[in-house]
């Protein structure tokens, strides 16, 4: 073999020979992060690692605390934006020298308390909302003597930190802790807020869409101490004072084994920091062409090429071939694509903004309503509440021990300290299941009277039924605000269905000759209807309500996670901050409540 | 005189009724109907009288027309042509709320399966149609205790009907009829559903109170027994057509056809009109 053959061969095999170096063969796991910094960062360092060293990724989605875990584990070998100085966990790995940070993906980052632009003229400083003004115009509409913050979603760092504060500047018993479940409907609050130039407090950070997209202006805080920082991140501490966040230290983070096998990347990382203005333009460009962070990602890359290739190796960058790669041209094999998004993304944003309020007149009442109930529910003792319990199961069964075991099931609740919020649970559930009866009771008849309107209406609960909730849940939050109205929307549609199905199907399975006999003698359609008809469609009508009432118990964590509280709320909290057992004591809270309602309805069905 | 007058009353079961009526005319062939217009036909111009107090037994196979001929006179069923005057006057005309007032008012019927309502005691049963004419519920149920009693029944008033025999159950069927005190009472196959022993003591009964009642009673039966026993003359139906109407001697004696004779000899064996 000739020594030009050799050099040949290395040079064809050069690219291979570098994956073996910088991956191992094996695929890099990226943690799939899910807020729009973090995706859009994921996505460009993909997009180098991928096409520049020529290694395999891939993403893993999760909640921050269970993604650190990972990293510390080296089941996910990169953490795209990791707020290092915010996690515990992130922390102990460090000190285990099991993870690694490296590099910035951006400096100057800010967090903090925010109002929209046109709420500032007098309005500067966290000092100034205790002020009974203050408090008035960030009103919650849920709880109308106090105002509302808008918080982070729990099992987010930042939402402990914000409670923190609140207690810190006093404020705790004046404004409620809001917390809307998840970033997406936390988005949707602020945004739909900003287009209607509603009041709103809330905690928001830069980078992200929010801070390129909407004119906001951060409140003043006392300035950063460490003693402070460190009381106010500590769950032990005595949140006494409170202070502005530091300056924060995000960084990437990685896994100990990945920086000592990929020193070649690491290098890469330790030079790919993105300026804050780029890094902000280009996630509100995203949020508002609706583009993938994918999409987003290629767009960047053809943009601001001398950027990257000052990141990456001289052989990665030209490896890397941007224009080759376009942009949201997706093939398809079908000549006429047409897409709904842009009209259905602009109708929203027009709805939202000219017609907002009348949807919030609505909204108004349907908290009224909601309230009313709590408070009834509240006001009860909770001996009076398990003894009424127990006294509907023995009128729907006549069994005893049934109504012994409800009786002890709902006391039990309220040992495991559930009370408070199974009643706010409760309450929803009542108020929606009268909604949907109210709705399924007539339109279920309707459908067994009229063929025309049945093969109408059996498409619609189609979609109800399997349209994802999300579809419909974040526009529902913007038109009616975040909370139990959207919350009480959700359930309503998801267990309307059942109840319309069965009505109809009850009514259709009267027996033809009773329904005969009874026209035989000359009675009315009304009469009809009343006192033979539904009487014997009476046992599968119940069983509707009986399944509005499971479905409808089974939306609870979704509710919770456009901020509804309750015992879905302490699940999604639970879930989110790893703190399992508190996910399950809420978990079998619902149990209890299901199996409680479930026993009742059928024993009214079966009777008579 | 004439209670009841059916004339050249068809009916058609499908979408295109008013087209198949010209062939119905025609006396085209009930498959020949069927295969053109995607109609069956049910009835073919069937006229009868059942005169005042009579017992008009209608008797066929299954699938003759005789239950589909009954409902017409109370308009459980519309006809697609022809005519069907009840004392004299065309009911097919009545709007919902006249048809209402002669379904309380002038004509009862009692069912093969019951139809009783089950979430009701068999008091509330027997008053369903006095009740359903909106009339004063304690005198109903005083009259609905009344016909209890008369059939039979005293002591089970508050019984629902799911406690009771299927005997008992049709006596409830027959009061709740006989309740409402009209002067049409139609059975279809209203015994049919019952063991032979029950079924002879139910036409005792319905004999027993005929005899002092004087109704006109429509009974459908297939039992040429059963038509036999009760009726004061018997109408054949084979097809959706009338074959032959007659008193039951004229019947056994004269078979109008193999179709008639075959009944009449099912009961070869048995004596003629004494039984």
């Amino acid at each position: 073999m000739t020594p030009r053959l050799i050099l040949l061969l290395l040079l064809v095999f050069s690219p291979v020979l570098a994956r073996a170096d910088e991956c191992g063969g094996r695929t890099i796991m990226f943690a799939g992060l899910n807020w729009e910094s973090g995706e859009f960062i994921t996505a460009v360092l993909r997009a180098l690692i991928e096409k520049g060293y020529g290694c395999r990724t891939d993403s893993i989605p999760g909640n921050t605390i269970t993604l650190e875990q990972a990293v510390a584990n080296d089941d996910v070998q990169l953490f795209a934006e990791e707020w290092v100085s915010r996690s515990d966990v992130w922390k102990k790995a460090v000190a285990a020298g099991q993870a690694k940070a490296v590099g910035h993906p951006f400096t100057g980052a800010a967090e903090g308390w925010y109002v929209p632009d046109y709420l500032a003229a007098g309005l500067h400083s966290v000092e100034q909302l205790r002020e009974p003004r203050y408090v008035a115009l960030f009103k919650d509409p849920e709880q109308p003597d106090r105002g509302r913050f808008l918080n982070c979603p729990s099992g987010w760092t930042c939402e402990a930190v914000n409670s923190a504060k609140l207690h810190a500047y006093g404020l705790d018993g004046v404004y409620v802790d809001f917390r809307p479940g998840t970033g997406p409907a936390m988005d949707a609050a602020i945004t739909a807020a900003y287009l209607q130039r509603r009041p709103l407090l809330f905690y928001s950070w830069s980078p992200s869409p929010i801070a390129g997209r909407l004119k906001l202006v951060r409140l003043d805080e006392p300035p950063y101490t460490p003693e402070c920082w460190e009381d106010l991140t500590s769950a032990k501490g005595s949140h006494q004072k409170g202070c502005a966040a530091p300056e924060a230290d995000v960084a990437y983070g990685v896994s100990a084994p990945f920086a000592e096998q990929a020193p070649e990347l690491v290098a890469l990382l330790e030079k790919a920091t993105f300026p804050l203005d780029t890094l902000n333009q280009a996630l509100a460009a995203m949020a508002e062409r609706k583009r993938s962070p994918e999409a987003q990602a290629q767009e960047f890359l053809k943009e601001h090429g001398e950027l990257w290739r000052s990141w990456v190796s001289p052989e990665a960058a030209q490896r890397i071939d941007v224009a080759g790669t376009t942009l949201e041209t997706r093939t398809s094999a079908f000549p006429w694509v047409v897409s709904i998004r842009g009209p259905v993304n602009d109708g929203l944003e027009k709805l939202v903004r000219d017609h907002g309020s009348a949807f919030r007149s609505i909204a108004r009442a349907g908290l009224a309503l909601i309230g009313l109930v709590d408070r009834g529910l509240a006001a009860l003792p909770w001996w009076l509440l398990v003894a009424a319990f127990a006294g509907l199961a023995w009128a729907g069964s006549r069994r005893p021990v049934l109504a012994l075991a409800v009786a002890l099931l709902m006391t039990g609740l309220g040992v495991l300290g559930l009370w408070e919020l199974m009643l706010q649970t409760l309450s929803l559930m009542l108020l929606s299941t009268a909604i949907t009866l109210l709705i399924g009771l007539p339109a279920g008849i309707l459908c067994a009277k009229r063929r025309g309107v049945k093969a109408l209406v059996l498409p619609v609960l189609d979609a109800m039924q399997t349209m994802p909730s999300f579809v419909y849940l974040i526009p529902a939050l913007m038109l009616f605000g975040l909370g139990k109205v959207p919350a009480m929307l959700a359930t309503i549609v998801y267990s309307l269905p059942p109840m319309i199905r069965l009505t109809t199907l009850g009514i259709e399975q009267v027996d033809p000759e009773i329904r005969e006999a009874a026209a035989s003698f000359g009675v009315t359609p009304f009469r009809m209807l009343v006192s033979v008809e539904l009487p014997l469609a009476r046992p599968t009508v119940m069983a509707g309500v009986n399944q509005a009432i499971m479905l409808a118990l089974s939306m609870v964590v979704v509710a919770s996670m456009i901020g509804a509280r309750g015992l879905g709320e302490q699940v999604l909290n639970g879930i989110q901050t790893l703190d399992i057992g508190q996910g399950l004591e809420a978990g079998i809270g619902i149990v209890v409540l299901a199996f409680v309602l479930d026993r009742i309805t059928q024993g009214f069905g079966r009777r008579g | 005189m004439a209670k009841i007058e059916l004339h050249k009353l068809t009916k058609l079961f499908g979408a295109q009724e008013a087209e198949a009526v010209p062939m119905v005319e025609q006396g085209a062939e009930k498959q020949a109907i069927l295969a053109k217009t995607g109609c069956s036909l049910a009835l073919r111009r069937v006229d009868l009288t059942v005169e005042e107090g009579e017992i008009m037994v209608v008797i066929g196979l299954s699938g003759s027309g005789k239950s589909t001929l009954v409902r017409h006179i109370n308009r459980l069923i519309d006809p697609t042509a022809g005519q069907v005057l009840v004392d004299g006057k065309d009911i097919t005309g009545l709007d919902d709320e006249a048809l209402r007032e002669f379904r309380r008012r002038s004509v009862s019927m009692v069912f093969q399966g019951f139809g009783l309502m089950p979430h009701r005691t068999v008091l509330e049963n027997v008053a369903f149609g006095l009740l359903a004419r909106e009339e004063d519920k304690a005198r109903s149920f005083d009259k609905a205790r009344h016909w209890i009693e008369t059939v039979g029944l005293s002591g089970y008033e508050a019984a629902k009907p799911e406690g009771l025999s299927g005997g008992m159950r049709q006596r409830v069927g027959l009061a709740r009829a006989l309740a409402v005190d009209t002067g049409i009472l139609l059975m279809d196959e209203a015994f049919s559903a019952l063991d032979p022993l029950t079924r002879a003591d139910m036409q005792d009964l319905l004999l027993d109170l005929q005899a002092r009642l004087k109704k006109t009673v429509l009974f459908v039966t297939h039992d040429l027994d059963e038509a036999i026993r009760l009726g004061n003359r018997i109408a054949v139906m084979r097809d959706g057509e009338l074959v032959q109407v007659d008193t039951p001697a004229g019947i056994l004696d004269n078979p109008e056809d193999d179709y008639v004779r075959r009944f009449v000899q099912r009961r070869s064996g048995k004596t003629g009109l004494s039984s």
